[in-house]
């Protein structure tokens, strides 16, 4: 692969990820985005009205692709059909980039389809590592590596998440996708300080930034439902992120209990009037 | 403890509740072993729900909820796409509901419908380029996301019914089955009931029958009467191009 290949331009901007009740909107370009994101998995199919959706949108925004399927870190190790329909879509779509999570999502065969915790030991680092330069060799893209909500930590782990996100990129030359509301969640339920997190990830390697919202579960913890609004917690994280990583492309996610369109949007104002507030401070 | 280890017995937790992995985590963190076990079945039970539209409601969420997890048991999901996870259902629910075909045929009608939604596309031939086919030699290319079926219910009175949102019909048993077919027509998926002739034709054209073969079959029901029978399959014919069930044929 070439090293041109495996670069990963920055592109700053204001997306949403594209569902369902809002194609229409996305197809006919009427939206007022700089980009949009979409499910891969909901795109790697044979044909039909989805491939068709797609071909239209990406004529008239910037496309990011994010799966949440690829489990780069079971060991098991990945799929290569998987690999190679998400390519096929990748070089149909040519996204922005193409992103997953760090994560597990089954073992021994099976598929949980959710976004198992990964215990953060040198042994996770040392697979999660020869998985994404397998990944990034199949793909023949760089990847983007989500930090992913979790409601446990295990008694084995010896790093800490944000340095085993660093320790990831700084081997492999991966980028990252990072969801401040996960950071939030991650640190409420685990009792960790959200702000060192950010500290401790590369600033260079951060091309792009997730906004949601979660609710508390019954037994207290914070759960990653991105079916409410971000809440005030997450744009103050976020406002800390402007402050760390500059400009970064930003989107909001919603997956349930999806508003219409116009809601969106305003979120997505509150996001812009931060970062651009944060940009004016630092100029 | 090894990562493979860790993850074999994360995952035996989440489907069996086996208890292994409570020993990998710390006492105060074991609420969160909960959230991923409630997590699993709920993504799951929604994949369904989304797959198998008509079906829920029909059978109500408790009832649907019921079967979903006996589903989610007995053939816990292995593809990487969790729309594969649809596969079976409607076997599922004919075990459930031995007394009450309507429901797997249901099942396999918002299956089949949501397959040829998103299935192979279709290569359809120009119309003037058939003209000089030996229709008595020729193979019909049939629709890739063509399905074909025996139902014994009204369950396409049931299925449109709640589709327009109406109270359906009661459930009816057919006093001899009849056919169904599911495809897609360039971007919206299509369905309709076939008489027994129609399904048995599409049947032998999916076994890869010559057009002239399937003449042949359709003929002993018009005994003496070759020119009805010709009229008959030319008819079939000529609407299964035109609905798209036919794109051309084979080479």
């Amino acid at each position: 692969m070439t090293d041109l290949a495996m670069t990963c331009p920055p592109f700053t901007g204001f997306g949403l990820g594209m569902r369902p009740p809002h194609y229409g909107a996305f197809i006919a370009g009427e939206a007022p985005v700089d980009f949009v994101e979409i499910i891969s998995e909901n795109f790697m199919v044979e044909g039909g009205r989805p491939l068709w959706v797609i071909d239209q949108v990406r004529e008239r925004y910037p496309v990011a692709m994010h799966g949440v399927s690829m489990s780069i870190g079971s060991a098991d190790g990945l799929n290569p059909a998987y690999l190679k329909r998400l390519k096929a879509l990748a070089d149909r779509v040519r996204p922005l980039w193409v992103s997953d999570h760090l994560c597990w999502t089954g073992i021994g065969g099976f598929n949980t389809h959710d976004l198992l915790p990964m215990p953060y030991t040198e042994e996770s680092l040392d697979l999660v590592c020869r998985h994404i330069a397998e990944a990034q060799d199949r793909l023949e893209r760089p990847l983007l590596l989500e930090n992913a909500s979790t409601y446990l930590t295990f008694a084995g782990d010896s790093i800490r998440e944000c340095d085993f996100l660093a320790a990831m990129c700084a081997r492999t030359g991966c980028h990252l996708l990072l969801d401040v509301n996960n950071i939030h969640v991650s640190a409420t339920n685990h009792g960790f300080d959200a702000r060192d997190y950010l500290e401790a990830i590369p600033i260079d390697r951060v091309r792009q930034i997730h906004l949601a919202g979660h609710t508390t579960g019954r037994s207290g913890l914070l759960i990653d439902t991105h079916d409410q609004p971000t809440p005030d917690p997450v744009w103050r994280l976020y406002e800390a992120a402007c402050r760390r990583f500059g400009p970064v492309a930003t989107m909001i996610e919603r997956d349930d209990n999806i508003p219409p369109l116009a809601e969106l949007l305003e979120e997505l104002d509150r996001a812009r009037v931060i970062a651009c507030t944060v940009e004016r401070r630092a100029a | 403890m090894t990562l493979a280890r860790l993850q074999r017995d994360f995952h035996d937790h989440i489907v069996r509740g086996s208890p292994a992995v409570e020993a990998a985590v710390p006492e105060a963190a074991r609420r969160g072993l909960a959230v991923y076990r409630h997590a699993y079945r709920a993504n799951l039970i929604a994949c369904l729900k989304d797959t198998f539209e008509k079906t829920a409601a029909w059978l109500g969420d408790e009832a649907f909820e019921a079967a979903a997890l006996e589903h989610i048991a007995e053939q816990p999901p292995t593809s990487w796409t969790l729309s594969d996870f649809g596969d079976g259902f409607d076997r599922t629910l004919a075990g459930l509901y031995p007394a009450d075909p309507e429901v797997a045929e249901l099942a396999w009608l918002d299956l089949r419908l949501r397959r040829a939604f998103d299935g192979p596309d279709a290569t359809i031939s120009d119309v003037a380029a058939l003209a000089d086919v030996d229709w008595e030699l020729a193979v019909l290319d049939l629709a890739p996301t063509l399905s074909l079926a025996s139902i014994t219910s009204n369950v396409v009175a049931l299925w449109t019914a709640m589709d327009d949102q109406e109270t359906p019909p009661p459930v009816v048993l057919l006093e001899s089955p009849l056919g169904v077919a599911v495809w897609r027509e360039a971007l919206s998926p299509r369905f309709r009931t076939l008489r027994a002739a129609e399904y048995g034709s599409l049947r032998r054209a999916r076994e890869g029958a010559s057009f002239g073969e399937l003449c042949a079959d359709l003929a002993t029901g018009f005994p003496g009467e070759d020119e009805a029978a010709a009229a008959f399959a030319g008819g079939l014919l000529a609407g299964w191009l035109s609905e798209g069930i036919v794109i051309g044929v084979k080479a």
